[in-house]
């Protein structure tokens, strides 16, 4: 069955060549799948590069896609294998600590927090990127997708190629691992 | 002792994306079921927790050079594309030519590289010598190396 993607016309007309589409569909999806990226492997240089890679692989493929997944999911999956193959390449067990700087978890305050403030979210941030790089790489790839992501069940299964059910108790155990690793952070102060 | 936990109605449960009737099983779980109880109960700060992450920005160069890359490989593409809409047959033939044409195009440059060489030798000869009288014998070689056919050599003061 034909999924029918909101960026249809898009896709069909990246399909046939026209440049302008391409260059859209790239602008719309860089970011998230830079991002899922940045998440797997915690390198900025090499979340590059294979968001790089990733766009290359999808786009000579592109007149393949039938639009039997949501285009975001396919382009998802075309991801992780990557990370998958780089990975068995360099033998990387886990990854490195995560580079999100100061200055990008600034911007979650609307308005000026204050230091003590900005110093407590600091670190339950730096936690957080801890946690989730102690996860093993399919249960964090899993509460990336879902929780940071918003991607449905639906587009998770098809990236990850599970089906829906093993998408949510894999995400149940992600989210139960993170909650233990993270404990001591997420305590509210009494 | 509970032995089965719903875990996939639990994940919706946290999300609050269960349909009232299997909300209200699974509360009746939960009541009975301290370790799944505990769970949930943690899973809610962390989900807001996630949700407040900051999202990564890729760097503004990222797309630009996604697309000069694809760029590239659409212009090697339509190259091939464009040999194989050759009939078959005559396909040798345009390779032929192909070759024949980057042969022509190289030839002047191997011409270059003898006047190269030459010019070495005769800058080798000028420097172990100190002077271009040394190269009184062979001037019209080096004029055929300076390219300068007819206009006598002259020495420099340097040279003197």
């Amino acid at each position: 069955m034909a999924y029918v993607d909101e960026q249809y016309e898009l896709i069909r007309a990246a399909q046939d060549g026209d440049r302008d589409a391409v260059s859209r569909l790239v602008s719309i999806h860089t970011r998230e799948l830079y991002s899922l990226l940045l998440y797997l492997c915690g390198n900025r240089s090499l979340a590059e590069d294979l968001t790089q890679e990733t766009f290359l692989r999808a786009l000579q493929a592109l007149k393949k896609y039938q639009f039997r997944a949501p285009f975001r999911a396919w382009l998802f999956r075309i991801a992780v294998n990557l990370y998958r193959d780089e990975r068995r390449r360099h033998q990387v067990r886990k990854p490195v600590e995560h580079d999100v700087s100061d200055e990008e978890n600034m911007h979650l305050y609307t308005a000026d927090p204050g230091p003590d403030a900005v110093a407590e979210h600091n670190e339950q941030v730096q936690a957080l990127h801890k946690a989730l790089a102690l996860l093993p790489r399919t249960l964090r790839t899993v509460v990336v997708m879902r929780d940071l992501q918003e991607l449905s069940y639906t587009e998770i299964g098809e990236a990850l190629g599970w089906p829906t059910g093993t998408v949510k108790s894999r995400l149940f155990r992600a989210r139960k691992e993170l909650a233990a690793l993270l404990q001591p952070f997420m305590e509210e102060p009494s | 002792m509970i032995q089965r936990h719903p875990h996939a109605l639990l994940t919706l449960y946290v999300e609050g994306n269960l349909p009232r009737r299997q909300e209200r099983g699974v509360a009746a779980h939960l009541a009975r079921c301290p370790a799944c109880s505990a769970a949930v109960a943690a899973m809610h700060p962390l989900r807001e927790a996630l949700q407040r992450l900051p999202k990564p920005t890729p760097p503004p160069y990222l797309a630009r050079r996604i697309m000069a890359r694809y760029d590239a490989l659409q212009r090697r593409a339509s190259f091939w594309n464009g040999f194989e809409a050759i009939p078959r047959l005559f396909q040798p033939a345009v390779v032929a030519l192909l070759l024949l044409i980057t042969f022509l195009l190289l030839w002047p440059a191997r011409q270059e590289s003898i006047y190269e060489q030459a010019t070495k030798t005769y800058a080798a000869v000028y420097e172990s010598n100190g002077s271009w009288t040394a190269l009184a014998n062979d001037e019209d070689a080096l004029r055929f190396v300076l390219n300068q056919p007819g206009e006598p050599l002259q020495e420099s003061d340097h040279d003197r």
